[in-house]
Protein backbone atom coordinates (compact mmCIF):
# COMPACT_ATOMS: atom_id res chain seq x y z
CA UNK A 1 0.00 0.00 0.00
CA UNK A 2 1.60 3.27 -1.18
CA UNK A 3 1.52 6.31 1.07
CA UNK A 4 -0.50 9.09 -0.55
CA UNK A 5 1.03 12.44 -1.50
CA UNK A 6 -1.05 14.34 1.08
CA UNK A 7 0.03 12.07 3.96
CA UNK A 8 3.63 12.14 2.74
CA UNK A 9 3.67 15.95 2.48
CA UNK A 10 1.89 16.35 5.81
CA UNK A 11 4.43 14.13 7.56
CA UNK A 12 7.44 16.00 6.15
CA UNK A 13 5.99 19.48 6.79
CA UNK A 14 4.94 18.60 10.34
CA UNK A 15 8.41 17.27 11.13
CA UNK A 16 10.03 20.34 9.60
CA UNK A 17 7.87 22.86 11.50
CA UNK A 18 8.46 21.06 14.80
CA UNK A 19 12.19 20.96 14.12
CA UNK A 20 12.29 24.69 13.33
CA UNK A 21 10.46 25.48 16.61
CA UNK A 22 13.10 23.70 18.70
CA UNK A 23 15.92 26.31 18.72
CA UNK A 24 13.42 29.01 19.69
CA UNK A 25 12.27 26.92 22.66
CA UNK A 26 15.82 26.06 23.75
CA UNK A 27 16.93 29.69 23.64
CA UNK A 28 13.85 30.79 25.59
CA UNK A 29 14.62 28.17 28.25
CA UNK A 30 18.21 29.34 28.49
CA UNK A 31 17.17 32.97 28.91
CA UNK A 32 14.73 31.89 31.65
CA UNK A 33 17.45 29.89 33.44
CA UNK A 34 19.85 32.80 33.07
CA UNK A 35 17.41 35.29 34.57
CA UNK A 36 16.66 33.03 37.53
CA UNK A 37 20.38 32.14 37.91
CA UNK A 38 19.68 28.44 37.31
CA UNK A 39 22.00 27.80 34.36
CA UNK A 40 24.44 25.64 36.38
CA UNK B 1 24.91 12.98 -12.93
CA UNK B 2 25.63 10.24 -10.39
CA UNK B 3 29.18 9.97 -11.64
CA UNK B 4 29.69 13.70 -11.30
CA UNK B 5 28.30 13.79 -7.78
CA UNK B 6 30.36 10.93 -6.49
CA UNK B 7 33.70 11.79 -8.05
CA UNK B 8 33.76 15.61 -7.92
CA UNK B 9 33.55 16.83 -4.36
CA UNK B 10 31.27 19.64 -3.25
CA UNK B 11 34.00 21.22 -1.12
CA UNK B 12 37.65 21.66 -1.89
CA UNK B 13 39.98 19.76 0.41
CA UNK B 14 41.41 23.08 1.63
CA UNK B 15 37.97 24.41 2.62
CA UNK B 16 37.15 21.13 4.40
CA UNK B 17 40.37 21.30 6.38
CA UNK B 18 39.86 25.00 7.18
CA UNK B 19 36.40 24.26 8.62
CA UNK B 20 37.79 21.43 10.73
CA UNK B 21 40.59 23.60 12.10
CA UNK B 22 38.29 26.58 12.84
CA UNK B 23 35.61 24.51 14.56
CA UNK B 24 38.18 22.39 16.32
CA UNK B 25 39.99 25.41 17.74
CA UNK B 26 36.71 27.02 18.83
CA UNK B 27 35.49 23.92 20.68
CA UNK B 28 38.82 23.22 22.37
CA UNK B 29 39.20 26.84 23.57
CA UNK B 30 35.60 26.86 24.81
CA UNK B 31 36.24 23.58 26.65
CA UNK B 32 39.37 25.00 28.22
CA UNK B 33 37.50 28.13 29.35
CA UNK B 34 34.70 26.08 30.93
CA UNK B 35 37.15 23.66 32.51
CA UNK B 36 38.59 26.40 34.75
CA UNK B 37 35.58 25.97 37.04
CA UNK B 38 36.30 22.29 37.68
CA UNK B 39 37.82 22.05 41.16
CA UNK B 40 36.82 18.51 42.16
CA UNK B 41 36.34 15.16 40.44
CA UNK B 42 32.59 15.62 40.93
CA UNK B 43 32.82 18.93 39.02
CA UNK B 44 34.73 17.26 36.22
CA UNK B 45 32.64 14.08 35.95
CA UNK B 46 29.17 15.41 36.83
CA UNK B 47 29.35 19.19 36.30
CA UNK B 48 28.85 19.70 40.06
CA UNK B 49 25.44 17.87 39.87
CA UNK B 50 23.84 21.24 39.17
CA UNK B 51 22.88 21.46 35.49
CA UNK B 52 19.81 23.65 34.78
CA UNK B 53 16.80 22.83 32.59
CA UNK B 54 17.86 24.54 29.32
CA UNK B 55 21.29 22.90 29.17
CA UNK B 56 19.81 19.62 30.41
CA UNK B 57 17.12 19.42 27.70
CA UNK B 58 19.55 20.52 24.99
CA UNK B 59 22.22 18.01 25.97
CA UNK B 60 19.67 15.16 26.10
CA UNK B 61 18.52 16.04 22.60
CA UNK B 62 21.91 16.88 21.07
CA UNK B 63 23.64 13.77 22.41
CA UNK B 64 20.91 11.62 20.85
CA UNK B 65 21.40 13.45 17.53
CA UNK B 66 24.46 11.60 16.37
CA UNK B 67 26.02 10.30 13.22
CA UNK B 68 23.13 7.84 13.44
CA UNK B 69 20.58 10.60 12.96
CA UNK B 70 22.45 12.57 10.35
CA UNK B 71 24.07 9.73 8.37
CA UNK B 72 22.31 6.46 9.30
CA UNK B 73 18.72 7.82 9.24
CA UNK B 74 19.16 8.85 5.56
CA UNK B 75 20.88 5.50 4.90
CA UNK B 76 17.95 3.56 6.39
CA UNK B 77 15.42 5.74 4.59
CA UNK B 78 17.30 5.03 1.37
CA UNK B 79 16.98 1.30 2.11
CA UNK B 80 13.60 1.06 3.88
CA UNK B 81 11.75 4.13 2.64
CA UNK B 82 9.32 5.98 4.88
CA UNK B 83 9.49 3.29 7.57
CA UNK B 84 13.23 3.87 7.74
CA UNK B 85 12.76 7.47 8.84
CA UNK B 86 9.60 6.99 10.90
CA UNK B 87 11.11 3.92 12.56
CA UNK B 88 14.23 5.86 13.34
CA UNK B 89 12.25 8.68 14.93
CA UNK B 90 10.70 6.13 17.32
CA UNK B 91 14.09 5.96 19.01
CA UNK B 92 12.88 9.14 20.76
CA UNK B 93 10.89 6.79 22.98
CA UNK B 94 14.17 5.87 24.62
CA UNK B 95 14.66 9.43 25.88
CA UNK B 96 10.99 9.91 26.76
CA UNK B 97 10.74 6.65 28.73
CA UNK B 98 14.04 7.35 30.45
CA UNK B 99 12.52 10.51 31.98
CA UNK B 100 10.83 8.73 34.95
CA UNK B 101 13.87 6.49 35.34
CA UNK B 102 16.13 9.55 35.55
CA UNK B 103 14.03 10.93 38.39
CA UNK B 104 14.19 7.57 40.17
CA UNK B 105 17.95 7.31 39.63
CA UNK B 106 18.48 10.79 41.10
CA UNK B 107 16.39 9.81 44.13
CA UNK B 108 17.86 6.35 44.77
CA UNK B 109 21.49 7.23 44.05
CA UNK B 110 21.98 10.82 45.21
CA UNK B 111 25.74 10.22 45.46
CA UNK B 112 26.08 7.83 42.51
CA UNK B 113 28.46 8.45 39.62
CA UNK B 114 27.73 5.81 37.00
CA UNK B 115 25.32 3.15 35.77
CA UNK B 116 27.95 0.63 36.89
CA UNK B 117 27.51 1.89 40.48
CA UNK B 118 23.86 0.92 40.30
CA UNK B 119 24.46 -2.56 38.88
CA UNK B 120 27.21 -3.24 41.44
CA UNK B 121 25.12 -2.14 44.41
CA UNK B 122 21.81 -3.57 43.22
CA UNK B 123 22.83 -6.89 41.64
CA UNK B 124 26.38 -7.66 42.79
CA UNK B 125 29.63 -8.65 41.14
CA UNK B 126 28.46 -11.26 38.61
CA UNK B 127 25.95 -8.90 37.02
CA UNK B 128 28.46 -6.08 37.18
CA UNK B 129 30.98 -8.10 35.12
CA UNK B 130 28.39 -8.90 32.44
CA UNK B 131 27.20 -5.29 32.45
CA UNK B 132 30.72 -3.88 32.07
CA UNK B 133 31.37 -6.15 29.06
CA UNK B 134 28.11 -4.96 27.46
CA UNK B 135 28.91 -1.31 28.25
CA UNK B 136 32.42 -1.54 26.84
CA UNK B 137 31.29 -3.30 23.63
CA UNK B 138 28.55 -0.72 23.15
CA UNK B 139 30.78 2.24 23.99
CA UNK B 140 33.45 1.15 21.54
CA UNK B 141 30.85 0.25 18.90
CA UNK B 142 29.45 3.76 19.18
CA UNK B 143 32.84 5.47 19.48
CA UNK B 144 34.14 3.65 16.40
CA UNK B 145 30.90 4.38 14.53
CA UNK B 146 31.32 8.08 15.34
CA UNK B 147 35.01 8.19 14.46
CA UNK B 148 34.30 6.41 11.18
CA UNK B 149 31.44 8.79 10.45
CA UNK B 150 33.84 11.74 10.81
CA UNK B 151 36.16 10.22 8.23
CA UNK B 152 33.27 9.29 5.92
CA UNK B 153 31.83 12.80 6.10
CA UNK B 154 35.04 14.56 5.19
CA UNK B 155 35.75 12.11 2.42
CA UNK B 156 32.23 12.39 0.97
CA UNK B 157 32.23 16.18 0.98
CA UNK B 158 35.79 17.23 0.32
CA UNK B 159 37.70 14.18 -0.87
CA UNK B 160 39.93 14.38 2.19
CA UNK B 161 41.44 11.03 3.07
CA UNK B 162 39.20 9.02 5.45
CA UNK B 163 42.00 8.48 7.96
CA UNK B 164 42.83 12.18 8.16
CA UNK B 165 39.21 13.24 8.77
CA UNK B 166 38.67 10.55 11.37
CA UNK B 167 41.88 11.54 13.18
CA UNK B 168 40.90 15.23 13.18
CA UNK B 169 37.48 14.75 14.79
CA UNK B 170 38.92 12.46 17.46
CA UNK B 171 41.67 14.94 18.37
CA UNK B 172 39.16 17.80 18.67
CA UNK B 173 36.65 15.92 20.83
CA UNK B 174 39.33 14.39 23.07
CA UNK B 175 40.83 17.89 23.40
CA UNK B 176 37.84 19.76 24.75
CA UNK B 177 36.52 16.85 26.86
CA UNK B 178 39.96 16.54 28.42
CA UNK B 179 40.02 20.22 29.38
CA UNK B 180 36.42 20.83 30.34
CA UNK B 181 34.90 17.54 31.51
CA UNK B 182 31.11 17.15 31.54
CA UNK B 183 30.55 20.91 31.91
CA UNK B 184 32.26 21.50 28.55
CA UNK B 185 30.43 18.56 27.01
CA UNK B 186 27.03 19.93 28.07
CA UNK B 187 27.72 23.55 27.12
CA UNK B 188 29.04 22.60 23.67
CA UNK B 189 26.01 20.31 23.28
CA UNK B 190 23.73 23.33 23.62
CA UNK B 191 25.46 25.24 20.83
CA UNK B 192 25.79 22.10 18.72
CA UNK B 193 22.05 21.39 19.16
CA UNK B 194 21.20 24.82 17.74
CA UNK B 195 23.61 24.39 14.83
CA UNK B 196 22.28 20.90 14.02
CA UNK B 197 18.62 21.89 14.04
CA UNK B 198 19.03 25.10 12.08
CA UNK B 199 21.28 23.36 9.53
CA UNK B 200 18.99 20.36 9.05
CA UNK B 201 15.96 22.64 8.65
CA UNK B 202 17.73 24.77 6.03
CA UNK B 203 18.75 21.70 3.99
CA UNK B 204 15.24 20.19 4.07
CA UNK B 205 13.61 23.53 3.28
CA UNK B 206 15.89 24.15 0.28
CA UNK B 207 15.36 20.58 -0.93
CA UNK B 208 11.59 21.04 -0.89
CA UNK B 209 12.01 24.39 -2.62
CA UNK B 210 14.37 23.07 -5.31
CA UNK B 211 12.96 19.62 -6.01
CA UNK B 212 9.42 19.63 -4.57
CA UNK B 213 7.60 17.08 -2.44
CA UNK B 214 5.22 16.10 -5.26
CA UNK B 215 8.12 15.39 -7.64
CA UNK B 216 9.89 13.24 -5.07
CA UNK B 217 6.64 11.40 -4.27
CA UNK B 218 5.73 10.69 -7.90
CA UNK B 219 9.26 9.56 -8.78
CA UNK B 220 9.36 7.18 -5.81
CA UNK B 221 5.84 5.91 -6.56
CA UNK B 222 6.75 4.95 -10.13
CA UNK B 223 10.38 3.80 -9.82
CA UNK B 224 10.79 2.77 -6.18
CA UNK B 225 7.28 2.04 -4.79
CA UNK B 226 8.69 -0.10 -1.97
CA UNK B 227 10.13 3.04 -0.38
CA UNK B 228 6.61 4.45 -0.02
CA UNK B 229 5.04 1.14 0.97
CA UNK B 230 3.38 1.42 4.38
CA UNK B 231 3.36 -2.40 4.66
CA UNK B 232 7.05 -3.09 3.95
CA UNK B 233 7.56 -6.16 6.25
CA UNK B 234 11.33 -5.92 6.81
CA UNK B 235 10.92 -2.19 7.48
CA UNK B 236 8.15 -2.72 10.03
CA UNK B 237 10.32 -5.30 11.79
CA UNK B 238 13.10 -2.72 11.73
CA UNK B 239 10.79 -0.18 13.40
CA UNK B 240 10.13 -2.45 16.40
CA UNK B 241 13.75 -3.52 16.54
CA UNK B 242 14.81 0.12 16.60
CA UNK B 243 12.50 0.93 19.50
CA UNK B 244 14.08 -1.80 21.65
CA UNK B 245 17.54 -0.90 20.48
CA UNK B 246 16.98 2.74 21.46
CA UNK B 247 15.58 1.75 24.85
CA UNK B 248 18.55 -0.52 25.50
CA UNK B 249 21.05 2.11 24.46
CA UNK B 250 19.64 4.76 26.75
CA UNK B 251 18.59 2.63 29.73
CA UNK B 252 22.03 1.05 30.22
CA UNK B 253 24.49 3.66 28.99
CA UNK B 254 26.43 5.79 31.39
CA UNK B 255 26.10 8.63 28.89
CA UNK B 256 22.49 9.02 30.11
CA UNK B 257 22.99 7.95 33.71
CA UNK B 258 25.76 10.51 34.20
CA UNK B 259 23.42 13.17 32.82
CA UNK B 260 20.57 12.10 35.12
CA UNK B 261 22.98 12.36 38.05
CA UNK B 262 24.41 15.70 36.85
CA UNK B 263 21.08 17.51 36.41
CA UNK B 264 19.54 19.57 39.22
CA UNK B 265 17.14 17.62 41.45
CA UNK B 266 13.85 18.60 39.83
CA UNK B 267 15.20 18.87 36.29
CA UNK B 268 16.00 15.26 35.32
CA UNK B 269 12.44 14.13 34.48
CA UNK B 270 11.35 17.12 32.41
CA UNK B 271 14.73 17.48 30.65
CA UNK B 272 14.62 13.95 29.23
CA UNK B 273 10.94 14.29 28.34
CA UNK B 274 11.43 17.57 26.49
CA UNK B 275 14.70 16.36 24.94
CA UNK B 276 12.90 13.30 23.54
CA UNK B 277 9.98 15.29 22.15
CA UNK B 278 12.36 17.75 20.50
CA UNK B 279 14.35 14.91 18.97
CA UNK B 280 11.31 13.06 17.55
CA UNK B 281 10.91 14.93 14.22
CA UNK B 282 14.63 15.25 13.39
CA UNK B 283 15.19 11.78 11.80
CA UNK B 284 12.15 12.37 9.59
CA UNK B 285 13.70 15.59 8.32
CA UNK B 286 17.18 14.07 7.81
CA UNK B 287 15.75 10.83 6.40
CA UNK B 288 13.60 12.72 3.93
CA UNK B 289 16.75 14.13 2.34
CA UNK B 290 17.67 10.60 1.20
CA UNK B 291 14.31 10.10 -0.55
CA UNK B 292 15.35 12.70 -3.11
CA UNK B 293 18.34 10.57 -4.18
CA UNK B 294 16.61 8.49 -6.89
CA UNK B 295 14.91 11.58 -8.33
CA UNK B 296 18.30 13.28 -8.59
CA UNK B 297 20.00 10.24 -10.07
CA UNK B 298 22.31 10.00 -7.09
CA UNK B 299 23.61 6.53 -6.28
CA UNK B 300 26.26 6.97 -3.61
CA UNK B 301 29.15 4.51 -3.44
CA UNK B 302 28.18 3.66 0.16
CA UNK B 303 24.61 3.96 1.54
CA UNK B 304 25.77 5.92 4.60
CA UNK B 305 26.97 8.72 2.32
CA UNK B 306 23.53 9.30 0.82
CA UNK B 307 22.53 12.19 3.11
CA UNK B 308 25.62 14.36 2.63
CA UNK B 309 25.82 13.50 -1.08
CA UNK B 310 22.21 14.52 -1.79
CA UNK B 311 22.48 17.77 0.17
CA UNK B 312 25.74 18.68 -1.47
CA UNK B 313 24.45 17.66 -4.91
CA UNK B 314 21.28 19.76 -4.66
CA UNK B 315 22.54 22.75 -2.77
CA UNK B 316 26.06 23.07 -4.16
CA UNK B 317 28.95 24.41 -2.12
CA UNK B 318 26.80 26.31 0.40
CA UNK B 319 24.76 23.15 1.05
CA UNK B 320 27.92 21.14 1.43
CA UNK B 321 29.28 23.62 4.00
CA UNK B 322 25.98 23.44 5.93
CA UNK B 323 25.99 19.62 5.85
CA UNK B 324 29.58 19.58 6.92
CA UNK B 325 28.95 21.83 9.94
CA UNK B 326 25.76 19.97 10.93
CA UNK B 327 27.26 16.49 10.81
CA UNK B 328 30.46 17.68 12.42
CA UNK B 329 28.42 19.15 15.31
CA UNK B 330 26.28 16.01 15.60
CA UNK B 331 29.34 13.80 15.75
CA UNK B 332 31.08 16.01 18.29
CA UNK B 333 28.01 16.24 20.54
CA UNK B 334 27.91 12.45 20.86
CA UNK B 335 31.61 11.67 20.75
CA UNK B 336 32.41 14.03 23.63
CA UNK B 337 29.55 12.60 25.72
CA UNK B 338 30.68 9.06 25.12
CA UNK B 339 34.30 9.85 25.93
CA UNK B 340 33.27 11.55 29.18
CA UNK B 341 30.79 8.85 30.23
CA UNK B 342 33.03 5.89 29.38
CA UNK B 343 36.03 7.44 31.12
CA UNK B 344 33.84 7.99 34.20
CA UNK B 345 32.88 4.31 34.10
CA UNK B 346 36.53 3.22 33.88
CA UNK B 347 37.66 5.69 36.56
CA UNK B 348 34.85 5.09 39.03
CA UNK B 349 33.84 1.46 38.51
CA UNK B 350 37.10 -0.20 37.61
CA UNK B 351 39.84 2.03 39.03
CA UNK B 352 38.33 3.59 42.14
CA UNK B 353 36.03 0.79 43.27
CA UNK B 354 38.26 -2.16 42.43
CA UNK B 355 41.89 -1.09 42.12
CA UNK B 356 42.55 2.08 44.18
CA UNK B 357 39.86 2.52 46.82
CA UNK B 358 42.03 5.07 48.66
CA UNK B 359 42.63 7.29 45.61
CA UNK B 360 42.34 11.01 46.38
CA UNK B 361 39.95 13.32 44.57
CA UNK B 362 42.77 14.99 42.63
CA UNK B 363 44.21 11.60 41.69
CA UNK B 364 40.83 10.45 40.32
CA UNK B 365 40.46 13.64 38.28
CA UNK B 366 43.91 13.08 36.74
CA UNK B 367 43.15 9.40 36.09
CA UNK B 368 39.84 10.40 34.46
CA UNK B 369 41.72 12.69 32.07
CA UNK B 370 44.29 10.01 31.19
CA UNK B 371 41.41 7.64 30.50
CA UNK B 372 39.81 10.09 28.07
CA UNK B 373 43.12 10.29 26.24
CA UNK B 374 43.51 6.50 26.26
CA UNK B 375 39.98 5.97 24.94
CA UNK B 376 40.66 8.44 22.15
CA UNK B 377 43.80 6.57 21.10
CA UNK B 378 42.09 3.17 21.26
CA UNK B 379 39.14 4.45 19.21
CA UNK B 380 41.56 5.86 16.64
CA UNK B 381 43.26 2.47 16.29
CA UNK B 382 39.91 0.67 15.90
CA UNK B 383 38.76 3.20 13.29
CA UNK B 384 41.84 2.76 11.11
CA UNK B 385 40.43 -0.18 9.14
CA UNK B 386 37.03 0.88 7.80
CA UNK B 387 35.35 -2.32 8.88
CA UNK B 388 31.60 -1.96 8.28
CA UNK B 389 28.88 0.45 7.24
CA UNK B 390 27.66 2.58 10.12
CA UNK B 391 24.23 0.94 10.23
CA UNK B 392 25.65 -2.59 10.41
CA UNK B 393 28.10 -1.66 13.16
CA UNK B 394 25.42 0.02 15.19
CA UNK B 395 22.86 -2.76 14.93
CA UNK B 396 25.45 -5.32 16.02
CA UNK B 397 25.58 -3.48 19.36
CA UNK B 398 21.76 -3.75 19.55
CA UNK B 399 22.05 -7.41 20.56
CA UNK B 400 24.09 -6.36 23.60
CA UNK B 401 22.23 -3.33 24.88
CA UNK B 402 18.65 -4.58 24.49
CA UNK B 403 19.40 -7.35 27.00
CA UNK B 404 19.84 -4.71 29.73
CA UNK B 405 16.37 -3.12 29.41
CA UNK B 406 14.50 -5.39 31.84
CA UNK B 407 17.32 -5.84 34.38
CA UNK B 408 17.66 -2.04 34.63
CA UNK B 409 13.92 -1.40 34.70
CA UNK B 410 13.13 -4.09 37.26
CA UNK B 411 16.28 -3.28 39.20
CA UNK B 412 15.07 0.28 39.69
CA UNK B 413 11.44 -0.48 40.51
CA UNK B 414 11.19 -4.08 41.73
CA UNK B 415 12.75 -5.36 44.95
CA UNK B 416 12.53 -9.05 43.99
CA UNK B 417 14.78 -9.46 40.94
CA UNK B 418 17.93 -11.28 42.20
CA UNK B 419 21.41 -10.50 40.85
CA UNK B 420 22.01 -13.97 39.37
CA UNK B 421 18.87 -13.69 37.22
CA UNK B 422 19.85 -10.20 36.10
CA UNK B 423 23.29 -11.51 35.09
CA UNK B 424 21.76 -14.50 33.25
CA UNK B 425 19.21 -12.25 31.52
CA UNK B 426 21.93 -9.96 30.17
CA UNK B 427 24.31 -12.79 29.16
CA UNK B 428 21.75 -15.13 27.56
CA UNK B 429 19.80 -12.25 25.98
CA UNK B 430 22.97 -10.97 24.33
CA UNK B 431 23.89 -14.45 23.07
CA UNK B 432 20.45 -15.01 21.54
CA UNK B 433 20.49 -11.49 20.05
CA UNK B 434 23.84 -12.18 18.39
CA UNK B 435 22.59 -15.51 16.99
CA UNK B 436 19.55 -13.71 15.53
CA UNK B 437 21.81 -11.04 14.07
CA UNK B 438 23.84 -13.61 12.13
CA UNK B 439 21.09 -16.15 11.34
CA UNK B 440 18.10 -13.89 10.55
CA UNK B 441 19.29 -10.30 10.14
CA UNK B 442 20.33 -7.13 11.95
CA UNK B 443 16.73 -5.97 12.24
CA UNK B 444 15.80 -8.65 14.81
CA UNK B 445 18.93 -8.63 17.01
CA UNK B 446 17.67 -6.17 19.64
CA UNK B 447 14.14 -7.58 19.55
CA UNK B 448 15.15 -11.18 20.33
CA UNK B 449 17.76 -10.11 22.87
CA UNK B 450 15.20 -8.05 24.79
CA UNK B 451 12.53 -10.79 24.63
CA UNK B 452 14.80 -13.51 26.04
CA UNK B 453 16.21 -11.21 28.71
CA UNK B 454 12.68 -10.17 29.73
CA UNK B 455 11.62 -13.81 30.02
CA UNK B 456 14.54 -14.67 32.31
CA UNK B 457 13.84 -11.61 34.46
CA UNK B 458 10.16 -12.61 34.73
CA UNK B 459 11.17 -16.09 35.96
CA UNK B 460 13.58 -14.45 38.42
CA UNK B 461 10.91 -12.18 39.88
CA UNK B 462 8.40 -15.06 40.02
CA UNK B 463 10.76 -17.46 41.83
CA UNK B 464 12.43 -15.00 44.19
CA UNK B 465 11.48 -14.01 47.74
CA UNK B 466 14.16 -11.31 47.91
CA UNK B 467 13.20 -7.85 49.20
CA UNK B 468 16.01 -5.51 48.22
CA UNK B 469 16.58 -2.55 50.55
CA UNK B 470 16.73 0.62 48.43
CA UNK B 471 18.85 2.33 51.08
CA UNK B 472 21.77 0.15 49.99
CA UNK B 473 21.99 2.15 46.77
CA UNK B 474 22.77 5.36 48.64
CA UNK B 475 26.53 4.96 48.85
CA UNK B 476 28.04 7.80 50.86
CA UNK B 477 30.70 9.96 49.17
CA UNK B 478 34.34 8.94 49.72
CA UNK B 479 33.14 5.88 51.60
CA UNK B 480 35.64 3.05 51.49
CA UNK B 481 32.56 0.87 52.07
CA UNK B 482 34.36 -2.47 52.37
CA UNK B 483 31.38 -3.89 54.18
CA UNK B 484 28.88 -2.75 51.60
CA UNK B 485 31.07 -4.08 48.82
CA UNK B 486 31.58 -7.39 50.54
CA UNK B 487 27.92 -7.84 51.27
CA UNK B 488 26.69 -6.70 47.89
CA UNK B 489 29.25 -8.36 45.73
CA UNK B 490 28.55 -11.89 46.93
Amino acid sequence: MIMSLSVFSGLIWLALVLTIATPVLLLALLVKDFISNQVW
Amino acid sequence: MAETLTTEYALSTELGLTLVVLFGAAWVLFGYWLGRKNKTHEDFALAGRNVGFAFAAATAMATWVTSNTTLVAPQLTYQFGIWGMVGYSFAALGLILFAPLAKRIKTLLPNGYTSGDFIRLRFGRMSWHVFIVISVVYAFGWLVSLGMAGGILLEALSGLDYHLGMTAILIICVGYTLFGGLRAVIATDFIQALIIIIGVSVIAWLLIDNVGLDTIHSQLGSDHPKLLDVLFPAAIMFLFNNIFFGLGEIFHSNVWWSRALAFKKNVAFKAFLVGGLLWLPIPIVTGFIALAAPQLGIFPPSPDMVGPTVAAGVLGQVGAVVVFIVVFSALASSLDSLLAATSDLVTRDIYHKHLRKDASDGHLMRFNRYTILGLGILTWLLCMPRIATLGALLNFAGAFVASTIFPILLGLYNRRLPGRYAAAAMAVGTAVGLCSYFVIGFYVAALSSCAVSGLICAVGVWRSNEQFDWQQLDEKPDSQSPQTDKEQLQ
